[in-house]
């Protein structure tokens, strides 16, 4: 998978496997089966009347607010998902074929697999607060749940690991990097004035 | 009109409202990239760069940073912000921070 920012700071995910699709489509799994309102912990700090009633308040109006606003996020990342196309058809050029992987070679797999270009899903610049959003909502989750965060993460560890956890783990993994890529053009627009 | 043989007693009270500021906090997470914390201070709160990056790395060092001081009702706007940018913030009376 490669990213990028476009001159109008909108992205492009291209090169984009099938096993990555899967994971960015799992993502509401994901948020699901962790804490993954982590950040929505009780915002006001003491006892007084004061503080009682902005927690009152922030429970009834903000909390649920904040919430609706987090499922649009995943909403548009869905969404935008959806719109991913193969390469190949998008450019009709498909990606070319390093020299030793040729036909002919032993490894028949390799060569398949590197001639296919993958996928490309474009987020508009509109969208990429909410795909940052949705990808932390995640990573928040899954944080909560497996705490890879604190933890090396060795080849030997990932075999020792449930599929469950493993599948957490490219996510964790994915994510984070689409996340510096979004981060990257998040600056340069707001650098930018735009 | 009163009845004969009571009487009204006005008494005048005067409150004086003494009302403390409120600290908006930012805590830290294990998540959030440091970049995306400089990002969202600078974009909520229009600090410069610099000033951002000192809040960011308090939180990042110390685990909190008070990154505003004033009205109740502007801190938990700040508040509200920052948690829709999925960041750990409270609010607190300045003078009740640790």
């Amino acid at each position: 998978m490669t990213f990028a920012c476009r001159s109008d700071f909108s992205m492009e995910l291209r090169n984009l496997r099938a096993e990555e699709l899967f994971l960015f489509r799992a993502i509401t799994a994901a948020i699901a089966e962790g804490d993954s309102f982590p950040w929505l912990a009780d915002p006001v700090v003491g006892e007084a009347t004061d503080a009682v009633e902005i927690r009152d308040d922030w429970e009834n109006f903000v909390r649920p607010d904040l919430m609706a606003a987090s499922q649009r996020e995943v909403d548009v990342l869905i969404a935008d998902l959806a719109t991913a196309q193969p390469m190949a058809e998008e450019t009709g050029d498909p990606a070319p074929v390093p020299e030793e992987d040729q036909p002919g070679d032993e490894d028949g797999d390799l060569f398949f697999a590197t001639l296919d270009p993958g996928f490309m899903v474009e987020i508009p610049s509109a969208h990429i607060d909410a795909w940052y959003g949705a990808l932390n909502q995640a990573r928040l989750a899954i944080e909560s749940r497996h705490r890879f965060s604190s933890r090396r993460v060795e080849p030997a560890d990932l075999e020792a690991m449930s599929p469950e956890e493993q599948l957490a783990f490219w996510q964790w993994i994915t994510f984070a990097a689409t996340q510096e890529a979004l981060l990257r053009c998040m600056e340069a627009r707001f650098d930018s004035g735009s | 009109m009163p009845y004969a043989g009571t009487e009204i007693i006005t008494q005048d009270k005067t409150t004086t409202s003494l009302a403390l500021p409120w600290n908006v906090v930012l805590h830290d997470d294990p998540v959030n990239y440091m970049g995306f914390v400089t990002l969202t201070i600078r974009r909520v709160f229009g600090y410069p760069e610099a000033k951002a990056e000192k809040h960011m790395l308090e939180v990042h060092q110390l685990g909190r940073s008070i990154v505003w001081t004033g009205a109740r009702e502007q801190a938990e706007l700040y508040v509200h912000q920052l948690q829709s940018h999925h960041l750990t913030a409270t609010m607190e009376k300045a003078g009740d921070d640790i």
